[in-house]
């Protein structure tokens, strides 16, 4: 049987259409989950399914009893714009912190590899603002302390956007308040919550209420989507930008001096990470 | 935790956590079912009882909110919270075939919150804390398995129902156990098929797995078929008659498991099979870790502040997933406007007001070239002239367009009588309604006078 009939293309599209909706639940919607069984028992209604989100620029990322959870491709229309996600604040400062806070989230609740493999259906602790604030602020004053020989920055350098992210980042403070005592949004952990906030709207975070604090917790569809898409969709941007460091490396004069004769192979790409990533747990 | 939890001097301290994990335990492998998942309210409602108990024999007024606290302490302590759910580590000392001394830990974890079927955050038993629980620390699940089946069935026949309910229970505690490894084996195989033996070691497993479980639902159905019969040969007596039921419905509950467990079995060798195509075609599937927050994080940090902001904005959408394109929807914004005023949360507040006039929006959309072309133009002029004439005029002299708008701005803003930016030495009246009609836009006529400007007025 080859499982093609005249309703698959509907019925693949029906799918798609509850797998957007990021809070429907195939144990409460029994259409939903008849769907899934059939993605997961028919390998032709499941190439339709594929076919039909590649159109729309959409990847399948993950089917499961969960639901079935998707991805977007740059060009797709169901792609979140950079400004969408901003709501107006535009300058180059505010794309930035932007971005970072945005990594930063991802990186406190799975700061290592082994935090993502782990059992797909585990669910994460809560995170709060100060936390995601603290994951930035301590890499920063990392990057602070290997740079103690140039603590300025040239204004030139600055207008063109070559000042290092980290400097930006710290220049602001981490928490401010309003005279009403909230948190006022020009603060780190202000701009932290607001994006905590979007992502709760997107189905992708729930928030717990303990005392007075705001704990975020990481839904399935965010736990996924960062494991099957955004984690290796920024290696492989940052990728080029590591190389042209490490290539800059590979051809000071101390680099070349200092490498001469050495077996360079496979070493190089740890050597950029020692030098300008990575943060010893003591010094965190 | 026993000890932490006996050193804390405050109102839990009465309590027992080991006698209140073994319960929890029993909660845990007794209602984890299919559409019935164990929540921490599920464990509330069930401690709620013996710790009433507790604080009746001590004396002590029952209180919700310690209930509360003792709960949220003891998964906390059972989950290790305080390492943000790591596993815990235990060393020991072993020895080797020639006694040589080693020292080996063990790391296990006991309970774990999943994502659950209904949405909610469940409580799920490690096969560890299944194994402590059921006092077998022999890992062999399926022989366990096969065991505790017999001696369900064993016990039903000689009439020793209690047994045989005690036998389903642990039959179920494996049945948990061997979904978790089933479902590890085909995750792991469906992340990354180069980790997997594939040909030997995962071929084997599944089809070992399958007929384990062919065996299993076998068995379960001939014991679910036996308690039945039981159940219904034996006058109603109570206990004898609550034993039957129990163990119908742990028996049942193992088979629909098994049953699914069944389904995935036969489709995983066809999604391997696809994962392998994938996987094969893909240009590099990477083989080294990504470790978020030094591979990733710490390297944008030490980027150019541009690198990054490109690098953010480029991947942004992963991180939030599909979100439908917004459509304007009268329905929705009437609906959205009906709606009463939000709460305002913990945190949160409230934006101050802006007066549209303060934001200067109309001459934010002017860039400083175009505004700087318009204010040396009004700055030169001289004598009396109807806008419309000088628009006519600028369109002549190929001014570009937005440089008359620029000026039609000024002008306009100049005739406000709130306007604050005032054009040095000119006067702006109305002389005609809807007299101007130039090419970009039309309205009422305005003459400007410069006439003042060469005396200095």
């Amino acid at each position: 049987m080859s499982g093609i009939t005249d309703d698959t293309s509907f019925q693949a599209g029906r799918l798609i259409q509850w797998a957007l909706r990021p809070k429907a639940i195939p144990f409460n919607e029994p259409e939903y989950r008849e769907l899934i069984d059939r993605f997961v028992d028919q390998p032709s209604f499941r190439a339709v399914v594929r076919q039909f989100a590649e159109g729309l620029g959409l990847v399948i990322l993950d089917v499961n009893d969960r639901g079935l959870f998707l991805g977007t491709r740059d060009d797709s229309v169901f792609a979140v714009k950079p400004n969408e996600f901003r709501g107006g604040r535009g300058s180059a400062e505010d794309r930035l912190l932007d971005g970072l806070v945005q990594i930063a989230i991802a990186a406190t609740i799975y700061p290592r590899q082994q935090d993502l493999d782990e059992d797909s259906i585990e669910a994460k602790p809560p995170i709060t603002c100060q936390e995601v604030d603290e994951t930035l602020r301590r890499l920063c004053a990392e990057f602070k302390r290997r740079s103690e020989d140039e603590p300025d920055v040239p204004i030139d350098t600055i207008e063109q956007g070559l000042q290092e992210a980290w400097r930006v980042y710290e220049s602001r403070p981490g928490l401010k308040t309003t005279q009403q005592g909230n948190i006022s949004p020009n603060s780190t952990q202000g701009l932290i919550r607001r994006h905590l906030q979007e992502l709760l709207d997107h189905g992708c975070f729930v928030m717990l209420q303990q005392g007075t604090t705001e704990m975020y917790r990481p839904t399935l569809r965010y736990q996924i989507q960062i494991r099957e898409l955004a984690a290796s969709k920024l290696y492989d941007k940052l990728r080029p930008f590591i190389d042209k460091v490490e290539s800059r490396i590979d051809q000071s004069p101390t680099a070349l001096a200092a490498n001469a004769g050495a077996d360079r192979a496979g070493s190089n790409r740890h050597s950029y990470v020692e030098n300008a990533g990575r943060i010893d747990e003591e010094n965190a | 935790m026993r000890h932490n939890w006996l050193t804390r001097d405050d109102d839990l301290k009465p309590y027992d956590p080991l006698c209140l994990t073994m319960k929890v335990f029993e909660i845990l492998i007794d209602q984890s079912g299919f559409g019935n998942e164990v929540t921490r309210e599920t464990i509330l409602r069930e401690l709620m009882p013996i710790l009433r108990a507790l604080d009746s024999a001590a004396g002590v007024e029952p209180r919700i909110d310690r209930y509360t606290r003792s709960v949220d302490r003891l998964l906390g302590g059972l989950m290790n919270d305080s390492q943000r759910g790591e596993s815990f580590m235990v060393e020991y000392s072993d020895f080797g075939p020639n006694q040589t001394a080693s020292r080996r830990s063990l790391s296990f974890k006991l309970i774990r919150e999943i994502h659950g079927y209904s949405g909610e955050i469940a409580l799920q038993m490690s096969s560890e804390a299944i194994n402590l629980f059921l006092n077998a620390l022999d890992l062999d699940i399926e022989s366990e398995q096969i065991a505790n089946e017999a001696v369900v069935q064993f016990q039903l026949q000689r009439g020793n129902f209690d047994k045989a309910r005690a036998g389903a229970e642990a039959a179920r505690g494996r049945s948990l156990q061997y979904e978790q490894k089933i479902h590890r084996i085909v995750e792991q195989t469906k992340r990354d098929i180069r980790q997997v033996d594939w040909r030997h070691e995962a071929h084997t497993a599944l089809v070992d797995a399958n007929d384990h479980v062919e065996g299993r639902l076998r068995i379960e159905e001939s014991v679910i078929r036996s308690a039945r019969q039981k159940l219904a040969s034996i006058a109603d007596d109570g206990d004898n008659h609550q034993s039957l039921r129990d163990i119908v419905r742990l028996m049942d509950d193992c088979r629909s498991r098994h049953l699914r467990l069944n389904k995935r079995l036969m489709t995983a060798r066809s999604e391997f099979i696809e994962q392998q195509s994938r996987q094969c075609f893909v240009e590099s599937l990477r083989t080294e870790p990504i470790n978020l927050r030094d591979d990733l994080l710490a390297p944008i940090l030490s980027l150019p502040s541009n690198d990054a902001v490109r690098i953010s904005e480029d991947t942004g959408h992963a991180f939030i997933g599909p979100v439908m394109p917004g459509v304007l929807s009268l329905h929705d914004l009437v609906l959205w406007q009906l709606q009463p005023k939000r709460i305002e949360l913990i945190g949160e507040s409230e934006a101050e007001k802006v007066e549209a006039i303060e934001a200067n929006v109309e001459r934010q959309r002017v860039d400083d070239d175009v505004s700087e072309h318009c204010e040396r133009f009004l700055e030169g002029f001289s004598g009396v002239v109807g806008l419309s004439d000088l628009l006519i005029r600028l369109e002549e002299h190929a001014c570009p367009e937005a440089v008359q708008d620029a000026v039609t701005l000024r002008v306009l803003e100049h005739f406000d009588p709130e306007d604050d930016h005032s054009i040095r030495g000119i006067n702006v009246t109305i002389i005609g309604p809807d007299d101007l009609h130039s090419k970009r836009c039309t309205g009422d006529d305005l003459v400007i006078d410069a006439l003042n400007r060469a005396t200095g007025n």
